[in-house]
């Protein structure tokens, strides 16, 4: 057996940050909610990090640990209360928000999927919902169906059997999908994506979790997903951002995230996946397995040549 | 800024107050006498004597007024309507002329008293639903309901969807907020165009609120029916509301004061 098409990812940010543009920078990044009658809450304070082009990034934490807060502010939903953000070129800080117009224009080349996104489906058809943004973006109707049609496959959805069904008609997963082509329809430079798989099953998250990797490989676009689900972001992540509390705590490679052990996730509020706590036994039981190790058959290979080492 | 930093109604801050602990049916009998009252007033000092009530209320209640204030917002727009309505269309002596406008001395009153008159409505009635949790405001109602029972009215029905209607207040605009923001990632743009094209932009966002909010009843109608929930008949209460002498006390000093303040000020 050989280790199947698994390629070990770059994993040492300092090493793309060299070669690749950075298409993400926060500085100093803090946001505070006002909400009426009650004491202001600081969502996140302090955070600093900067994303390249190409990369594939978790953001994991615990719940209220400031995710969503965070990854709204990519595409200009939110504004910080402190600190400075760029993205794509675009600055904003909390003296100078960034113009409605601007701001309109970099949602089309930031696409945020939000949680539970199938709530937000509102037209007859699926076709009709996912031309949505595109008809936003101004294009031709004719492009628009090219661009509907692009995205449906894309997400697995055949146009001509789902284009024309309601919505409300498909089952959840389906759902999800549909809500999923509404995004990719625009062709974002950066997808973020706001608990994508919360509520799938394991195969309808497979799938989920290829189609985002296939629009991610496609012309080496940017993907950011928020995550509490620890098999999805060892998935798809190379690098992983950890929030606790508004704050990051933790900005590294999978592999160095893994390696900070079971205990220092607990505290972060993740639960570390089967795997990870295998790792750990073996590594207790004297087996020469690297930490960090994101992958079953790297595991397996491991074992393999040090049961061979000891013949 | 966030519908949820603007919109104060129906929303509940828990507390310790002497007016928290209020009976439930004293806070919303002094409501209906504060509204009742202040349709009554039509002097300066008559204003001013609500206002120091008002602020009197606030201060037992340790209420933020900040907040209180900003919970005035969405009522803006009508407000700055009426004031104009008034200030211009109110016949009288002429003040200032502008073409066919006229600014005229008792437009810029009645303007001035419909401002007040609308500000302290709004806030004598935020003072109830922010200092009484929904569960007690629901009971309060029916039980100030209750006699109505014999004639048909049906009270704790009304009660009970007073309270649901309460409590899903904060959840929809969570709800609309979310959906806001969602349609705006794929463009959507609320804020430019004409009357019309804006209002055909929120398409997007009631249709799926409505059918989210339909979803969201038939689960809550399903719930109740599995807990066999049937109503009022012969359901008793964990805790029973209680009439007490401070109830009374506040209650008689607040007749007295405002129907004072109405009647000679
Ligand atoms: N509109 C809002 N008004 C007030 N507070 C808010 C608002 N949205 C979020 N918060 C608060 O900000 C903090 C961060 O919220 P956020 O939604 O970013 O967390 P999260 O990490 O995405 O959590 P989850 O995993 O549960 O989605 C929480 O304490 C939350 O209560
Ligand atoms: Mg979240």
């Amino acid at each position: 057996m050989r280790d199947g098409g698994e390629v070990p990812s770059p994993a040492r940010p300092g090493e793309a940050a060299a070669s690749r543009q950075v298409v993400v920078r926060a500085s100093g990044l803090g946001h505070r909610y006002q909400p009426a009658g009650m004491p202001p809450v600081t969502a996140l304070a302090d955070v600093s990090f900067s994303v390249y082009a190409g990369e594939r990034v978790a953001i994991v934490g615990a719940t209220g640990s400031g995710k969503s807060t965070l990854v709204q502010h990519f595409n200009g939903l939110l504004t910080p209360s402190s600190g400075r953000l760029e993205v794509l070129g675009e600055e904003m800080t909390p003296e100078r928000p960034l113009p409605a117009a601007r701001a309109r224009a970099l949602r089309f080349r930031v696409g945020l999927v939000f949680q539970s996104p199938e709530d937000q489906l509102f037209e007859e058809t699926v076709a009709a919902d996912v031309a949505f943004g595109p008809k936003n973006q101004g294009f031709p109707p004719s492009q628009v169906q090219e661009r509907v049609d692009w995205a449906l496959r894309q997400v697995g959805l055949a146009p001509e059997v789902f284009g024309r069904r309601s919505p409300w008609a498909l089952s959840g997963g389906e759902q999800r999908r549909v809500a999923l082509a509404g995004v990719l329809a625009m062709q974002p430079e950066i997808l973020v994506l706001d608990e994508p798989t919360v509520g799938l099953d394991p195969a309808g998250r497979d799938t989920l979790i290829a189609e985002i990797r296939q629009y991610q490989a496609e012309g080496g676009r940017t993907v950011a997903v928020v995550t509490h689900d620890m098999e999805l972001m060892m998935a798809l992540a190379e690098r992983v951002l950890v929030l606790a509390r508004g704050r990051l705590v933790f900005d590294g490679s999978l592999s160095q995230l893994l390696a900070r052990g079971e205990e220092q996730l607990r505290l972060w509020g993740l639960v570390p996946p089967p795997l990870v706590r295998l790792v750990a036994r073996l590594r207790a039981a004297g087996w020469p397995v690297d930490e960090g190790c994101s992958r079953v058959q790297e595991v397996a290979r491991q074992l393999r040549e040090a049961t061979r080492r000891w013949r | 800024m966030a519908l949820t930093e603007r919109i104060l109604l129906g929303q509940y801050v828990a507390g310790h107050s002497f007016w928290h602990r209020l009976d439930p049916r004293a806070k919303i009998l002094w409501t209906i006498l504060w509204m009742g009252t202040l349709f009554a007033v039509s002097t300066v000092w008559g204003y001013m004597a609500f206002v120091g009530v008002l602020l009197l209320v606030v201060a037992i209640s340790r209420l933020p007024v900040g907040a209180l204030l900003r919970g005035v917002r969405p009522l803006l727009y009508l407000i700055v309507f009426t004031v104009a309505f008034n200030v211009l269309f109110t016949p009288g002596v002429v003040l200032w002329r502008w073409g066919f406008l006229t600014v005229t001395r008792e437009g810029l009153v009645t303007a001035a008293q419909v401002t007040a008159r609308l500000l302290l409505l709004l806030t004598g009635a935020s003072v109830l639903t922010l200092t009484t949790s929904p569960l007690a405001l629901a009971d309060g109602l029916e039980a100030l309901l209750r006699p109505g029972q014999r004639w048909g009215l049906p009270a704790h029905e009304m009660a009970m969807m007073m309270s649901i209607a309460l409590r899903f207040i904060p959840t929809l605009l969570e709800e609309t907020e979310k959906i806001m923001k969602a349609q705006k990632a794929r463009g959507a743009d609320f804020e430019s165009g004409n009357l019309l094209t804006r209002a055909r932009s929120l398409i997007p966002v009631l249709i799926p609120l409505f059918v989210n909010a339909f979803r969201r009843a038939d689960d809550l109608a399903l719930a109740m029916e599995a807990r066999a929930y049937r109503g009022g008949q012969g359901r008793t209460h964990w805790r029973e509301l209680q009439w007490g002498w401070a109830d009374s006390a506040t209650l008689l000093a607040s007749v007295v004061l405002l129907l004072g303040v109405a009647w000679y000020l």
